[in-house]
C-alpha cells in the first residue's frame, strides 16, 4: 500500500482501477521525407490541423455548453493561433521545399515562435508561448496518431493518474467511466482544477512525482476531501472505502434533499450559510442546495480567462447575473484577489520577478495600484447593486490604510456616477476579508470601519504558519486546526461583537464539517462554503445546539497541538453526525 | 488584379501596453472577416493583419504608427473596420463581435 498527497482541488472519495498516463514527450521519428511523399505529407498535416481546430471548436462548445460562455473562452484564443496563415505558410513550405516531415515542421515553426516571444523580453507576451507549446503537443499527437485514446475508449471504471491532463483532456473526460484524477503537476487556479470542480469530478493536483511508482491497472482510492491517492490499498482499507462509498452514496441521496430545510440548530438558532462562487453560473448550485446567499463572488475569473482586460460591461454582465439570480439574498462581491499564484497573462507585465510573491503585488495591493482598473471594477458592482442585494469586500487587507484608501477610491466612484446620474445603492456595506495576521492583531481597530469582517482562513493559514500548503515538503504545517488559527479566530469574532459587525468564515475551513460545532461554539453565526458542502454543513447544523458546539470549542481551544484538535472535533463529529464521518482514518 | 482596390491608410496604437494579445485577438478577428488581404508595416516588418503570430512577434509599442495597406473587394470596408478599431483604442463593445 502507497499512499501519495497532493492539492485537493474536487471532493468525493472513489474507488477503482489505476489508468496511467505518462508525460507526453513526442519523439519525433523522421525528419525528411521522400520527395515522391510530399503531397501525402502536406495532405497529413492538413488533416491533422483539421481535426486539431475540430477539436478546439469541441472543447469550446462543449464546455461552453454545459459550464458556461466563460469557461469555453479558455479555447477561443487557441483556435485562433491553430488556424494562423503564418503558420500554415511556413509549415508548408518546410515541407514542399526542404522535404521535412510534418511533425518536424510543425514542432520547429511554433518552437522558433515561442522561443521568439521568450526572447522578446516581454512577459506577457512570453506567456504565450504556453499556449504555442500546447498547440504543438495537440498537432504532434494528431501526426503521430498517439491521441490518449486511453481517454475516449474507456469500456470500464478508472482512476486517471497523470502528469498532467490538459483542459481540453479534462473537458471532455467521460465522466461516466472517469471516477475521478490525480495529477502530477498542476495548484488551486489551474484551468484543470477549475474544470474538475465544475464537473464536480473527483480530483488532486500537485501529487509530485509519482508515476514512475504506479504502472496501471493497480487497485487506487483517490479521496477528493483530502486530497490523498492509495494505491494497492490493503484489503481492509478497501473494504473500508467501499464501505463508505456506498454508504456515502446514500448520505449523498438524503442530503440532496438537504436544500429546503432550515438551516437551525437543535435550540432554534438560526445559522447563515452562503456558497462561495467563482463563475455566475454556480449561482443555481448555490441556489439548489438551499444556500442563504452567496457569501464569496470570486471576480478573478474575468480577468483569468480572456486575452483581455475584461471592460466595465463584461464586469456588470457578470455581476447581474449573479445579483439577480440572487433575488433578495445578499451577494458578496469580493474586488480583484489576483497576484501570487494566479497572474493573468494579461498584467504579467506588472509582476517583477519576485522570490516570494504570495508576500509581493497581489489583492487589494495590485488594485490600489491599478486605479482605473480597480475603478472599473467598482463602477460595475456599484451599478450592479440596484438589482439586488449587494456588498462590496476587498481581500487582503493589512493596513487600516488600504482599507481606508480602498474605501476612499469607492466614495470616488459614488460620487463619479451621482455626477453621471448613473443609479447605484449608495450604502451598499463595505467589508474586507481578514486573512493576514495584522488584520486579526487590529481587528478591534478594524471593527469600528468596516461594514462586516469575512475570514479567509486558506491565507489566514498560510500567512500565519508560514507555509505554503502546495509545497510537499511543508504542507503539513499546513492545518485548519491549528490553535493558533483558533485564537486568531478568536480574536475576530469578540472585535467583530463588541463593535455590532457581523463575521463570515470563508475557505476551506468551513467547507469542513468537523469545525461547525467548534466554530458556532466560538460564536460564529454565518458561513460561507464552496456549494457542495452547503448541505452537509447543514445536517451539522440541525443536529446540533449551540450549548453543545460551546461545550466542544471550550475543550478544542484547551489543546494544543493541531492534531488533537483535529482528531478530538472528528470524534465529536462522528458522534453527532455519523453518517457524515468517513471510516477510513488515514 | 489590376481590378483590386488598394487601400493605404495609417493608423496610431493607443493601448498603453501597445499591440498585445487582447487588441491582437481583436484584430485578427475582424481582418479574418474581410477577404481583402491587409497589411501592417512597422519598423521595416510587415504582418499580416489575419496572423496572430506575425503581429504578436512584430512586438509594436504603444504609440507607434503603422502603416496599412488594403488589397481586395472590400479593402474600403475593411480598411475603415481596422481604422475604427484602432481609433476606439479597441475598446468599443461590438467591434468584437462583427
Amino acid at each position: 500500500m502507497k499512499v501519495f498527497s497532493g492539492i485537493a482541488v474536487s471532493p468525493g472519495m472513489v474507488s477503482g482501477p489505476a489508468l496511467v498516463l505518462g508525460s507526453e514527450n513526442f519523439r519525433i521519428p523522421r525528419k525528411f521525407v521522400s520527395k515522391d511523399a510530399i503531397d501525402a505529407e502536406l495532405q497529413r498535416f492538413h488533416v491533422a490541423l483539421d481535426l486539431v481546430c475540430k477539436d478546439i471548436k469541441g472543447n469550446e462548445q462543449l464546455v461552453s455548453s454545459q459550464l458556461g460562455a466563460q469557461y469555453g473562452a479558455i479555447f477561443s484564443a487557441h483556435l485562433q493561433m491553430a488556424q494562423d496563415p503564418r503558420l500554415i505558410r511556413e509549415v508548408e513550405s518546410l515541407i514542399r521545399d526542404q522535404c521535412r516531415s510534418p511533425e518536424f515542421a510543425v514542432s520547429r515553426v511554433l518552437r522558433s515562435y515561442a522561443e521568439q516571444l521568450q526572447k522578446m523580453g516581454d512577459r506577457y507576451l512570453s506567456e504565450r508561448a504556453l499556449d504555442i507549446f500546447d498547440l504543438e503537443k495537440r498537432l504532434l499527437r494528431k501526426l503521430l496518431g498517439e491521441s490518449r485514446e486511453e481517454l475516449s475508449n474507456l469500456t470500464e471504471p478508472v482512476i486517471i493518474l497523470a502528469h498532467d491532463l490538459t483542459p481540453g483532456e479534462t473537458a471532455t473526460l467521460n465522466t461516466k467511466y472517469v471516477l475521478g484524477f490525480a495529477t502530477e503537476v498542476g495548484g488551486h487556479t489551474s484551468h484543470t482544477a477549475i474544470l474538475a470542480g465544475a464537473l464536480e469530478i473527483p480530483a488532486i493536483v500537485g501529487l509530485g512525482r509519482c508515476l514512475a511508482e504506479i504502472s496501471g491497472g493497480e487497485s487506487v482510492i483517490l479521496d477528493g476531501d483530502h486530497g490523498r491517492v492509495i494505491i494497492d490499498p490493503d484489503d481492509e482499507t478497501l473494504a473500508r472505502v467501499q464501505h463508505s462509498q456506498a454508504r456515502s452514496q446514500r448520505v449523498r441521496d438524503r442530503l440532496g434533499e438537504m436544500g429546503s430545510l432550515p438551516s437551525e440548530t437543535q435550540d432554534g438558532q438560526r445559522v447563515t450559510i452562503c456558497g462561495n462562487i467563482e463563475f455566475p453560473e454556480e449561482v443555481r448550485q448555490c441556489i439548489k442546495r438551499g444556500a442563504d446567499g452567496v457569501g464569496l463572488y470570486r471576480t478573478e475569473f474575468l480577468f483569468l480567462s480572456g486575452n483581455r482586460e475584461p471592460s466595465e460591461s463584461d464586469h456588470y454582465e457578470a455581476y447581474c447575473r449573479v445579483v439577480e439570480a440572487c433575488g433578495d439574498l445578499p451577494v458578496v462581491i469580493r474586488t480583484l484577489d489576483i497576484g501570487a499564484d494566479k497572474v493573468p497573462q494579461l498584467m504579467a507585465d506588472q509582476f517583477a520577478e519576485s522570490a516570494n510573491p504570495m508576500l509581493g503585488l497581489r489583492s487589494i495591493r495590485l488594485s490600489l495600484r491599478n486605479t482605473q482598473m480597480f475603478k472599473r471594477q467598482l463602477r460595475a458592482i456599484l451599478r450592479a447593486s440596484v438589482h439586488g442585494n449587494v456588498r462590496i469586500m476587498f481581500p487582503l487587507v493589512a493596513t487600516l490604510l488600504e482599507f481606508r484608501q480602498a474605501k476612499m477610491i469607492l466614495m470616488d466612484v459614488m460620487e463619479d456616477l451621482e455626477d453621471e446620474g448613473i443609479p447605484f445603492q449608495r450604502n451598499v456595506p463595505i467589508g474586507m476579508m481578514v486573512e493576514v495576521p495584522s488584520a486579526v492583531i487590529l481587528a478591534e481597530e478594524f471593527a469600528r470601519e468596516v461594514d462586516f469582517f469575512s475570514i479567509g482562513t486558506n491565507d489566514l493559514i498560510q500567512y500565519t504558519l508560514a507555509c505554503d500548503r502546495s509545497d510537499p515538503t511543508v504542507a503539513h504545517l499546513y492545518r485548519s486546526g491549528d490553535p493558533s488559527i483558533l485564537r486568531l479566530i478568536q480574536m475576530v469574532l469578540r472585535a467583530a461583537e463588541k463593535h455590532g459587525k457581523p463575521v463570515t468564515v470563508c475557505g476551506q475551513m468551513s467547507s469542513d464539517p468537523r469545525f461547525i460545532p467548534l466554530l458556532l461554539g466560538m460564536g460564529l453565526r454565518s458561513l460561507s462554503a464552496t456549494p457542495q458542502a452547503i448541505p452537509r454543513l447543514k445536517e451539522v447544523v440541525r443536529n446540533l445546539s449551540i450549548t453543545e458546539a460551546e461545550r466542544i470549542s471550550q475543550h478544542a481551544c484547551s489543546l494544543d497541538l493541531a492534531r488533537d484538535v483535529e482528531h478530538y472535533l472528528q470524534g465529536e463529529l462522528s458522534r453527532l453526525c455519523p453518517d457524515l464521518v468517513d471510516e477510513v482514518g488515514f | 488584379m489590376q481590378s483590386e482596390d488598394v487601400v493605404r491608410r495609417q493608423v496610431k496604437v493607443t493601448p498603453e501596453d501597445g499591440l498585445h494579445l487582447r487588441p491582437i485577438t481583436l484584430l485578427v478577428r475582424c481582418a479574418t472577416t474581410f477577404s481583402s488581404s491587409i497589411s501592417l508595416f512597422f519598423d521595416g516588418h510587415r504582418a499580416d493583419a489575419k496572423s496572430a503570430f506575425d503581429l504578436m512577434l512584430m512586438a509594436v509599442p504603444s504609440g507607434a504608427i503603422l502603416n496599412m495597406e488594403v488589397a481586395g473587394a472590400d479593402a474600403e470596408a475593411a480598411a475603415d473596420a481596422i481604422c475604427r478599431l484602432f481609433e476606439d483604442g479597441f475598446s468599443v463593445p461590438g467591434t468584437d463581435h462583427r
